[in-house]
């Protein structure tokens, strides 16, 4: 009994200080602070400014067409199905394209645009950051690399998609969305369980 | 050279169209010849990657000697400037995964990865290989091992066998199972064969795959045996982090950073260059891979500084992972690279 409460003393002290001792100063943003604020373009050309969807929930996500990762989460239909059933609860999703120009997965307004409707995505914009200010401002390393902003701006979740750090398609199935998870307890006025995780997926070609 | 036997096969084939290449002008063709020549990075499959297998020994009865098992080496020849990833890819990246079809004799464990090197693209760090890598994978002999007979390869038991060419793949596992005695080994086996899965980077990312397999001839020999291949692995097994009873470890998590603390348990640890040293952890998550490392020696205490990753939420009860050097961490073998595992104490400090 006693050897339990002595366990139960440390395993608390610990997640105590880890978590305190992870609040340390370090570049890009952090979880339950104020998300970095954004201006860019869309492919249309309409800019979108992070601050102006105060009120609602974004969803941010790294994007690069050709990168197997991604690929897994389109070819599946996972990545529009998600964007669809947030979309209908009032959730904001901004893709977001970092790739510089003539590197992997950078697009034109005009090949986003249609790469946008042979996918059949639905996300509310996808936004071109060329010059890869915005994906530095978030320590975007990978795609995809999903963040979640709640209605302050705060930053509620950061990191993988899923749980399963592979580009087989067949993972998508029975797969633990960080996502979804987080969306459906922040709508229903809950905590988020999980707030980060490993990030997994091709580099973000800056 | 090689146009030699191209235009002989075109003879052949010019009337079946099937091979619209045979049809080119001779200036064409040798172009073309040259072409095919000079892409030799680029294996027929498409893939970065050329995957084959290597037995550490001559065959079963070699194998049956050793304990009951041979180390086989998966060798993976990476295409120049591409990489593939350790069991821990880092940032990014996917390690390399084997599926080794059901063999009735042959029973492969887990892959034992040769120590990474570090690549810095794109403002990520991954872990992995570049140029050539060889995983270890030991493999047991499952039923008992070789029988006696083995030297008697040529007299198979004539009627029941006839050599896998005339059986469905499977019927040499029910074969073996219904023989109890099982005098069988003489006859050419089930090849061991397994699916490899892998990601290949270059600034961009592309997953490949190939079967590979392994030949069990008569006598239970291993195809592809060469006193070069059982080199490779060894070569290969040199730079597999050796578990070290020469080194005790811990780590402090503090103002978010992990302190690792070495010191020597024994008179056979030797300190390696601390600038050479860095810590690979076994899984990602835990450290900050893009971070410089700080390592430092006072004395007999070895410490290592790495910033904890954005993504751990809680503290560990312990972090492993392979410490790797440019010389041996210890007196009396060659040990580059060595496993370690830190139990993990969470310190105030100066929060």
């Amino acid at each position: 009994m006693k050897n339990r409460i002595t366990i139960i003393a440390v395993v608390l002290f610990c997640a105590f200080f880890a978590g305190f001792a992870m609040a340390e100063d370090r570049k890009g943003p952090e979880i339950g602070k104020k998300a970095p604020d954004f201006t860019l373009p869309d492919a249309a050309g309409v800019e979108h400014t992070l601050s102006d969807y105060e009120g609602k929930y974004v969803v941010l996500e790294w994007l690069n067409h050709d990168c197997p990762f991604v690929v897994k989460h389109y070819a599946t239909g996972n990545m529009q199905m998600l964007q669809e059933k947030y979309r209908d609860q009032d959730v904001v999703w901004l893709s977001i394209i970092s790739s510089a120009p003539g590197k992997q997965g950078h697009l034109e307004p005009d090949e986003a645009k249609k790469i946008t409707r042979d996918k059949q995505a639905k996300p509310a914009a996808v936004l071109l950051d060329p010059e890869g200010t915005v994906g530095r401002a978030y320590d975007a390393r990978v795609t995809p690399h999903m963040y979640i902003i709640d209605p302050d701006g705060m930053l509620r979740y950061m990191g993988a998609i899923d749980d399963r750090p592979t580009a087989n398609h067949a993972d998508v199935e029975g797969a633990r969305n960080f996502v979804s998870e987080a969306l459906d307890l922040l709508l229903e006025g809950r905590d988020v369980e999980v707030s980060s995780h490993q990030p997994y997926g091709c580099t973000v070609k800056y | 050279m090689r146009a030699c036997p191209l235009k002989h096969a075109a003879t052949n084939n010019a009337g079946t169209r099937r091979f619209p290449v045979w049809g080119m002008t001779k200036p064409v063709l040798m172009l073309f010849a040259l072409f095919v020549l000079m892409a030799p990075s680029v294996q027929a499959d498409g893939n970065r990657v050329a995957v084959s297998l290597i037995p550490g020994a001559p065959g079963m009865a070699e194998a049956a000697g050793n304990g009951g098992m041979f180390w086989l080496g998966v060798d993976m020849q990476i295409k120049e400037g591409w990489h593939i990833y350790w069991r821990n890819p880092g940032d990014s990246g996917l390690p390399t995964t084997i599926r080794w079809n059901p063999h009735p004799r042959l029973s492969p464990g887990e892959i034992h990865w040769p120590r990474p090197s570090r690549f810095d693209e794109d403002g990520i760090t991954t872990y992995g290989y570049s140029d050539r890598v060889t995983l270890l994978v030991p493999v047991s002999l499952t039923q008992g091992g070789p029988q006696p007979d083995y030297g008697t390869s040529g007299e198979a038991p004539g009627g029941t066998n006839g050599g896998t060419s005339g059986n469905p793949p499977d019927s040499g596992v029910d074969g073996y199972k219904e023989d109890g005695s099982r005098a069988s080994g003489a006859v050419s086996e089930k090849p061991l064969s397994a699916d490899l899965n892998w990601l290949v980077c270059k600034e961009i990312c592309l997953p490949e795959s190939a079967t590979v397999s392994m030949s069990v001839g008569e006598g239970g020999k291993f195809e592809g045996f060469s006193v070069s291949g059982a080199d490779r692995i060894t070569q290969s097994m040199n730079l597999v982090p050796g578990v070290a009873e020469e080194w005790r470890g811990h780590a402090v998590l503090a103002a978010g950073r992990f302190e690792i603390t070495l010191t020597p348990h024994t008179g056979n640890a030797v300190f390696p260059d601390e600038h050479d040293i860095y810590f690979y952890p076994d899984r990602q998550g835990l450290i900050e891979h893009t971070a410089p490392q700080e390592v430092s020696r006072d004395g007999d205490e070895l410490t290592i500084v790495v910033p904890v990753s954005r993504y751990l939420r809680s503290a560990p009860g312990e972090i492993s992972g392979v410490l790797s050097a440019k010389e041996s961490w210890g007196r009396d073998r060659n040990m580059p690279a060595i496993e370690m595992v830190f139990p993990v104490t969470v310190r105030d400090g100066e929060n």
